[in-house]
């Protein structure tokens, strides 16, 4: 579930209330995006994918973390690299060759060698 | 209703926003029909494939490998498929991606020959580009504008759809010429990747306009995932080894063919852990390159999936991976209502799965065909209404469950009950995994007492009857499931009865089911 907003790195441009494809998010007072309906969030990472300042963290799971600033916590979650590493994966943002170049699967059973199989 | 209404006009509308939404939208906008798009979500990131990344049953048109594809997966489909369709959808996918690498710019990957390999591609990034595509052909996006029912001329034609804009909280119409339905499958909110828009809504309203469905017993797959978390990711597990809580090698648990043993530990309230400590490292470094999203679950919990053991899960993914929906009339995926097309996983995959497909590949091949081929229909349907049509034929809704209760709305338990009710009875392995012909009568019993109480008093406004619809959707789903699941007296395809273990031979039909109120079920044959 998403669980973080940084609001330092945050540039007020509405791409995450745009495309989270649940509507998790609410334009704030400020204009820094709110949890408005955490519970619908569905875990599919792509508002962080889209964040052009990677500034949402999303929890791979899909319950809420405990009211526990440390889950939270945005230096920890850039020292262990994690802040932005799906967006850095499939290679969106500028000057970023896309992962897809690269996308080619491991050989699978009898079909063998596919580039991505799922 | 009551608020604001926008209006909208087109030739062609487009329910839904994943891969067979867009082609369709693309398609009919390229035969020179004006088109609205209109997602539950946001189109580019809505649905299963956007969140994932998904194989392409792409094969060159050479005879010997264009046999073999069609030839790989008959009989675990149950021998339901039809040739004719698999040949055609093999012919529209190899050209549509090839005009997705060429026109479309996608970036496949190269081979040691330097030749691309066009056999799979990333969610993100694919749907991304669909996107930019349907509007540069001039679509008209309606984002966070789920559909609640359609429109219908009084001769019964669907002539276009109403909804709530949840961003904009204004209710819209769209009248159109025809309206192809492309809302994707129904997982019941399991939480199995990317398919929590996925509600079945296509189905409802499908049926509300007239439409039959097939194939709705086929409809119980499970996708393995890390305990607590949404990446179900079936494939990679074929690396996995599976552990009981005591560390002993779970027996026959297996990702392919072994699930059913999984579930059943699970049943007994045990943890099932998995280790894919059969990958060596180059596949894992291929896995990683291949499929990022994998591994975000694994990073950010600190696992590391080849080495640490980590307890699995299932998660339901009804008709998403199940081959159920809107039975198809014509080869440009009419629906046998004047002027409703359906396409993707919305419609029955039966035609080239027959009743077994796994993620990906002939699913993501499916969207593509079905979705240019309805796109191009709707648009021809249009353009034969000529001119004008569309904005002066008188409508009304078609809608009812959720959205016009038949009693008073003040007894509504509200939607939440609803869909606790439905969950109840298809997630559970013990009822829709292992199937069972006593536990599905209960289900369905329990089921149709859901739908009566619904259908008196469920209701909302705005964003609430978008989710009272939802409820009804699902709960509708279920029942044509599980009707069929009881009229399938054999094990065939993913259908399994664990009462009726074997293929019968005298039982090689479809099985058509639809009705609202009343529910029914009734064979049809195979074409030849």
């Amino acid at each position: 579930m998403i669980e973080l907003v940084s609001a330092q790195r945050c540039i007020a441009c509405d791409k995450c209330v745009d495309v989270c494809p649940t509507d998790v998010f609410e334009r704030g007072p400020d204009g820094i995006p709110l949890l408005a309906r955490q519970e619908d969030c569905q875990t599919c990472f792509l508002c962080e994918a889209n964040c052009p300042v990677d500034a949402l963290f999303v929890s791979p799971l899909t319950r809420p973390l405990p009211e526990d600033p440390a889950v939270r916590d945005e230096a920890g979650l850039v020292g262990r690299g994690l802040l932005g590493s799906y967006r850095r994966e499939i290679g969106w943002g500028h000057g970023r060759t896309p992962g897809s170049l690269r996308a080619i699967g491991p050989a699978l059973g009898a079909d063998g060698g596919k580039p991505i199989i799922s | 209703m009551s608020g604001r209404v926008t209006d909208h006009l087109a030739d062609v509308l487009v329910v839904g926003g994943g891969p067979a939404a867009t082609w369709a939208a693309l398609k009919a906008a390229e035969a020179g029909a004006s088109v609205v798009l209109a997602d539950k979500g946001y189109c580019g990131t809505s649905g299963a494939t956007a969140a994932g990344g998904t194989g392409v049953w792409y094969v060159p048109p050479e005879p010997a490998a264009r046999e073999a594809a069609m030839a790989s997966r008959e009989g675990l489909g149950g021998y339901l498929a039809d040739r004719r369709w698999m040949a055609r959808v093999l012919d529209e996918t190899y050209e549509r991606i090839n005009e997705l690498a060429v026109e479309g710019r996608y970036p496949f990957p190269a081979g040691p020959d330097g030749q691309q390999l066009r056999g799979g591609l990333q969610g993100p990034e694919y749907m991304r580009r669909m996107r930019v595509r349907i509007r540069r052909a001039g679509v008209r996006v309606l984002d966070h504008s789920p559909v609640t029912e359609l429109l219908t001329t009084s001769d019964g034609a669907v002539a276009g759809a109403a909804g709530y804009r949840r961003q904009a909280r204004e209710h819209y119409r769209v009248r159109a010429g025809a309206v192809v339905l492309a809302t994707g499958g129904c997982a019941f909110l399991s939480g199995a990747l990317g398919t929590n828009t996925n509600t079945g809504d296509g189905a409802l309203f499908a049926a509300e306009a007239g439409a039959e469905l097939s194939g709705m017993e086929f409809s119980n797959a499970y996708g393995i995932a890390p305990e607590g978390t949404s990446v179900t990711k079936t494939a990679f597990y074929s690396f996995a080894t599976f552990y009981r809580e005591d560390g002993a090698e779970l027996e026959g648990a297996a990702s392919q063919g072994g699930r059913s043993a999984i579930a059943r530990e699970l049943l007994t309230g045990a943890r099932v852990y998995a280790r894919l400590d059969r990958a060596a490292p180059d596949a894992r470094a291929a896995m990683r390159r291949a499929q990022p999203n994998f591994f975000l679950t694994f990073d950010r919990l600190g696992i590391d999936p080849f080495t640490d053991r980590f307890s699995v899960t299932l998660l339901a993914e009804g008709t998403v991976r199940g081959t159920g929906g809107i039975r198809l009339t014509g080869d440009d995926c009419a629906t046998g209502v004047p002027g409703l097309y359906a396409a993707g996983d919305a419609a029955t995959r039966e035609e080239i799965c027959g009743g077994f497909t796994g993620g990906g590949s002939h699913n993501a091949a499916w969207a593509i065909s079905s979705g240019s081929w309805a796109g191009r229909g709707a648009a021809r349907h249009a353009r034969s209404l000529g001119s004008g049509c569309a904005a002066s034929r008188p409508v009304r809704g078609a809608g009812g469950a959720g959205l016009r209760p038949g009693g008073s709305a003040a007894a509504s338990p509200g939607h939440r009950a609803a869909v606790d009710l439905v969950q109840k009875e298809v997630l559970p392995y013990d009822k829709n995994y292992l199937r069972h012909g006593g536990g599905l009568a209960r289900s369905l019993r329990a089921l149709d007492a859901g739908w009566a109480a619904l259908r008196e008093s469920l209701h909302g406004e705005g964003a609430g009857l978008v989710k009272a619809r939802e409820a009804a959707a699902m709960t509708a789903h279920a029942r044509w499931m599980y009707a069929a699941a009881l009229a399938r007296r054999e094990s065939r395809g993913m259908a399994r009865r664990l009462d009726h273990p074997d293929q019968d031979p005298a039982l090689h039909h479809r099985i058509l089911t639809g009705g609202l109120d009343r529910v029914w079920t009734r064979p049809a044959e195979v074409a030849a």
